[in-house]
This record gives structure tokens, sequence and C-alpha cells, in this order.
């Protein structure tokens, strides 16, 4: 399996070509290691999440997998790929048990390539990195998870040059600052009857609950929160909104 | 009179919910309609602002809008326009004179 390694990186924050290679290493090297045998040719395809959902199991240093290791990748390790033998339900724990020492294998394989040495969490993270295994068809797919946390000081580590870990980085208010904000300017409301807004004509005159000396609010659109007011003034050209 | 709906043409007006809600209306007793109050939202305009230019903002600065500032006033119901008309003043308080009503189109 080659070629999926830059996705496996978060925003780019690990794209070193070095590390890059090292990915490709090692995961070759663990295809080979489980699946050589099983004429399988790709063995696994990846994606980064940032909300990642799932029934994790811790499987090794930062690295979880959601749910047990599934079934078919033990068969699929031992050669079979579509037509099974039967099993009865020893030999299926017997599988289950030998796809777990598979995925452990990866989550090793990993840990050691970022250079992850110990669990920073105890818990389920939050956030990290989603990789998904399997093959092209759909229905094949096992998911695995390294801590976000867990790839801070590898990141540090192997891209001291990258933007998030070199300090380079934005003030929020410059990156918040070019934010356009949609608004609208607010005369004021009118209450009226259903029967009256029913029977309402051209030329007839609705009065609004605000005085003409009140600013008019600037109302953000959609929500309507207020975000300041101005006052509406009559110049030579026609009315002029001066901020207050 | 037709009903009030969006001239827009936004599909608020068509639904089927709004076909129901216009049965309901034509049913309803002239006195119940008047017992039910409404709010008109009464909007001058709109316009855009980054947050750096808003943040800036002093007082006395024209605040643009994108549409020019002809006096016309547009009345929304629950955010949608139903009328629109011309802005004056009714002693010491705005108002609006109506100009057109946003009727569906038969």
């Amino acid at each position: 399996m080659t070629g999926t390694v830059r996705e496996w990186l978060p925003s780019g924050a690990l794209a070193d070509d070095a590390l890059v290679a090292r990915f490709d290493t090692a995961i070759a090297a663990w295809s080979a290691r489980w699946f050589a045998d099983s004429g399988l040719k790709r063995a696994g395809r990846v994606q980064v999440s940032a909300t990642p959902t799932g029934n994790w199991v811790h499987l090794g240093r930062g690295v979880w997998i959601d749910g047990e290791p599934s079934l078919s990748l033990g068969w699929r390790a031992l050669g079979y790929d579509g037509g099974r033998p039967k099993a009865n339900l020893a030999d299926e724990r017997i599988l289950v048990a030998y796809a777990g020492r598979i995925a452990r294998d990866l989550a090793a394989t990993l840990a050691e390539v970022l250079g992850i040495t110990e669990d920073v969490d105890d818990a389920v993270p939050s956030t990290g990195l989603l990789i998904r295994l399997g093959d092209r068809r759909p229905g094949r797919m096992s998911q695995l998870l390294i801590a976000k946390s867990a790839l801070v000081a590898p990141r540090k580590a192997l891209c001291p040059e990258s933007q998030r870990s070199s300090g380079q980085t934005r003030a929020l208010s410059e990156v918040l600052g070019s934010v356009p904000i949609t608004f609208e300017a607010s005369l004021g409301t009118a209450r009226a009857s259903a029967l009256d807004l029913r029977d309402i004509a051209p030329g007839d005159v609705i009065v609004l609950q605000r005085a003409a000396k009140d600013p008019v609010l600037l109302r953000t659109s959609g929500t309507g929160a207020v975000i300041g007011g101005a006052k509406l003034v009559l110049g030579e050209d026609g009315y002029l909104l001066k901020a207050s | 009179m037709e009903p009030l709906a969006n001239a827009e043409g936004d599909g608020a007006g068509t639904s089927l919910g709004d076909s129901h809600a216009e049965r309901l209306i034509a049913m309803l007793d002239p006195e119940v309609l008047g017992q039910v109050g409404v709010e008109l939202a009464a909007t001058l305009g709109r316009g855009t602002l980054t947050m750096q230019r808003l943040a800036g903002l002093a007082p006395g600065e024209v605040v643009t809008l994108d549409t020019p500032l002809n006096g016309m006033v547009e009345l929304s119901l629950n955010g949608k326009p139903v009328a629109c008309g011309e802005l004056v003043a009714v002693g010491d308080q705005f108002g609006v004179r109506i100009a057109d009503i946003f009727v569906r189109q038969k």
C-alpha cells in the first residue's frame, strides 16, 4: 500500500517528505507482514477527521480502534477473500483474536513512526487523526484513531519548520477582522392585528414604535443581534446613516 | 383582498403549509382576526461590514448600505417581506406610508 500517506497527516502539519517515506515503509512492511500471502493488493485507505465518532477501544500507544477488530480482517490475513470455510464459534474467537493482533501491530507501527512513546490520555480522545482501513469494497472498513494529544510531541519533533510548531501564528483579530458581517438597518417595529394586516392598502400609514430621534439599530442578518446604532439624517442627496 | 405573501418568489408563499394557513384565515371570524396581534419589522436596508471595519467605526462616520437610501422601507412579518413604503414623520415618530403590498400572483 503506497500513495496514501499524505492523507494521514492533519492539515499538512506533518507533511514532511522524510516522514512520508517512513510512513510508506512502515505501512508497507505491516501490510506485507500480515497480508503478503493473501494476495491483498491494498491494505488500507485513510481519511482525516476532526470530529471522530465511534465505539473506540484502546489499541496501543495513543491509538484507538472503532469496535473490536473485525472477523473479516482475520479471514483476509489467512488468505480468504470471498469463499470461506464454515467456522464454528471457537474458530471465530481465534480469528477475532488474530485480527486483534494484526490491528495492535498496526497501532504499534503507527506509534513508532510518529514517535509516540506513551499514552497521554486515559479517556477516548475527542479529536485526532482518523484512519479508515479496508479495501475498495464498502463494508469492510475499520477505523483507527490517533489521539491528537499524542501527535503534539511528534509534530514538534518531526516538523519544527511547520507553521503550527514554528510559532508563526496569526492574531485572532487579524483572522476575524476580514470576516464580513451582513447587517440590517432596523427602524423599529409596529404592532397590528391580523385583521389590520389583511386589510392594509397602499396609502395607509403604519406608525413605528420608535421615536424619530432614536438611533437606527444595526442588527446582524439572521440572528438579529444588535451590533451598533446609527442616526438617520437627511443630507443633500437623500438619507444618510451615521454611526452613533 | 388577496392574502399577503412573499413577492420575491422564494417559495415561502407557495408551500402547502401556507395554503392551509390561508384557508384557515379565510374561515376565521374577523373578530377573531382582530384579536390576533402581529409585529411588523421595518428595515431601511442591508449592508455588509468586515469585523475590522465595524470595530473601527467612529461616531459620525457614514454607514453605507448595499441599496440606496431613498427613503423606502421594507415591512416584514416573521422575516418575510409583506409590504414596502415611504418613510414619513408622524409627529415625533417614524411612520411608513404603504406603497406596495406583496401579494401572491394568481
